[in-house]
């Protein structure tokens, strides 16, 4: 299981650690990440071309993958967001193949790991 | 009782739910989920909340909006901010810091660094309100002291001019009643507007104090000519005269208290309680708006005292009667304003 998660760059250690050493809590969060709304939405304003609340839903996803320890998409994110804090819709739009790529990878990857 | 709540302000449920993890073991936590609740905590909590973390990018009430209301509350200074934030933008930093934020801890968190931050912090705002409050302690126990000081220091001037009226046969309510009547006219006097009578309560309550030094300078005159019952020869009034600048000197023997108030208004009045309106007056002939308030205000009080208690060398004579022989310049020639406000004084019957 562990090994199934860090293959989709969840780094698992970092993350219970970071959830006091409460591996259950960390699941259970874990979990919890499948229903947030927060790339759904980054997604649905990347297409409207609307930077603000792109910039918004990349920035709080970037926040909860960050304290998840998903560190691939986490870095993804981090320069996406960047980009849409500038107001660059575009090079913000054109990361999005890469990151629902490694988003759904994580999706997986907790999907079949958690019961 | 010392405080030891966490409040937690994140939009994201398991951003929440990390922090509290933290302090879990060692604080209370609560948690809002935007700005607006957490100022609700504040209003309802201040008291109990020993430190913020909060998110800045949050729908209703963002993380700035917060701390701009928590700096209207008057709680910026009582409570330490710590934002917690994915968004290490310089911009976004040093606004941060401008509002008072104690730290700013990027996202994502490292437990252990974030309970070392915020608890040294904590533990810093916990320190330093312990010591004002021992600072404020403190502050009180000089001000009782310095008015027990100040009583004492009173008491003693009280006792020295008691003294003093004793070996003229007074009873010592003397002095009392001068300092009363001066105060009263004092009072009167600012009720009239003007700027020269614009004393405070507190430069009041001092010439008040220094009135009954007026006539210290008596415990250099003889027996013999203070305590005569007839009529005092021109040689012997030469003598008596002298009591105002012997005052001065009597009070010229403290050197280490010339710059108090107290002792300024004292020496004044000592010298010049006996000078006249008109300029007729000892020793220094001042006349008019030379002689100051303090004097004039002084001079009238202990000339109507005298007028209505017994002396040595007079009966008590009614208030009334005294009041007309001092109006019919028969005692001698005073500021018309003081006069009036006695005359008015003695109207509200407060003598």
């Amino acid at each position: 299981m562990r090994q199934r998660l860090m293959d989709a760059g969840i780094n698992v250690d970092t993350g219970i650690s970071r959830f006091m050493g409460n591996e259950g809590l960390f699941l259970k969060f874990l979990g919890k990440f499948l229903q947030d709304t927060n790339f759904a939405g980054l997604a649905e304003a990347v297409k409207k071309q609307d930077v603000e609340e792109a910039f918004r839903c990349a920035h709080t996803l970037k926040g909860v993958c960050g304290n998840l320890s998903m560190d691939e998409l986490y870095k993804l994110v981090s320069v996406q967001t960047e980009f849409f804090r500038e107001g660059n819709i575009q090079e913000g739009a054109d990361m999005m193949e890469k990151v629902s790529a490694v988003y759904g990878r994580v999706k997986e990857a907790i999907e079949e790991t958690l019961p | 009782m010392e405080k030891k709540d966490i409040l937690i302000v994140d939009d994201m449920e398991i951003n929440r739910a990390i922090l509290s993890q933290i302090f879990a073991d060692r604080n209370k936590t609560l948690e809002a989920e935007n700005g607006l609740e957490a100022i609700q905590i504040l209003e309802r909590q201040r008291n109990n909340i020993a430190a913020v973390l909060l998110d800045i990018v949050m729908p209703v009430m963002d993380g700035f909006q917060v701390m701009e209301k928590m700096a209207e509350m008057g709680l910026m200074d009582k409570i330490p901010v710590f934002l917690i934030t994915a968004n290490t933008s310089e911009e976004s930093m040093s606004r941060g810091y401008q509002l008072g934020a104690m730290d700013i801890i990027e996202k994502p968190i490292v437990p252990y660094f974030v309970r070392r931050r915020v608890e040294s912090v904590m533990e810093l705002f916990s320190a330093r309100e312990r010591l004002s409050h021992v600072v404020e302690l403190q502050g009180q126990k000089l001000r009782r002291q310095e008015q027990e000081i100040a009583n004492l220091n009173y008491s003693i001037i009280e006792s020295l001019s008691t003294a003093i009226e004793f070996r003229s046969g007074e009873s010592g309510e003397h002095v009392k009643r001068i300092r009363h009547l001066t105060e009263l006219l004092l009072e009167e006097l600012r009720k009239t507007g003007k700027e020269e009578y614009d004393f405070s309560d507190k430069e009041i309550q001092e010439i008040s104090q220094a009135s009954i030094l007026h006539d210290v300078g008596k415990i250099a005159i003889s027996d013999l000519i203070l305590n005569k019952p007839g009529r005092l020869t021109s040689e012997e009034f030469e003598t008596m005269k002298t009591h105002t600048i012997m005052g001065c000197q009597v009070l010229e023997q403290i050197p280490q208290h010339k710059n108090n108030r107290l002792y300024q208004y004292a020496y004044d009045i000592c010298r010049h309680h006996h000078e006249r309106w008109d300029g007729g007056g000892y020793p220094d002939g001042l006349k008019g708006s030379q002689i100051t308030v303090w004097s004039q205000v002084v001079s009238v009080a202990d000339v109507f005292d005298a007028l209505t208690n017994k002396r040595v060398y007079k009966p008590a004579i009614p208030a009334a009667e005294a009041l007309e022989m001092i109006f019919k310049g028969e005692c001698g020639a005073f500021n018309p304003e003081v006069l009036d406000s006695l005359e008015r004084v003695l109207n509200q019957q407060k003598v």
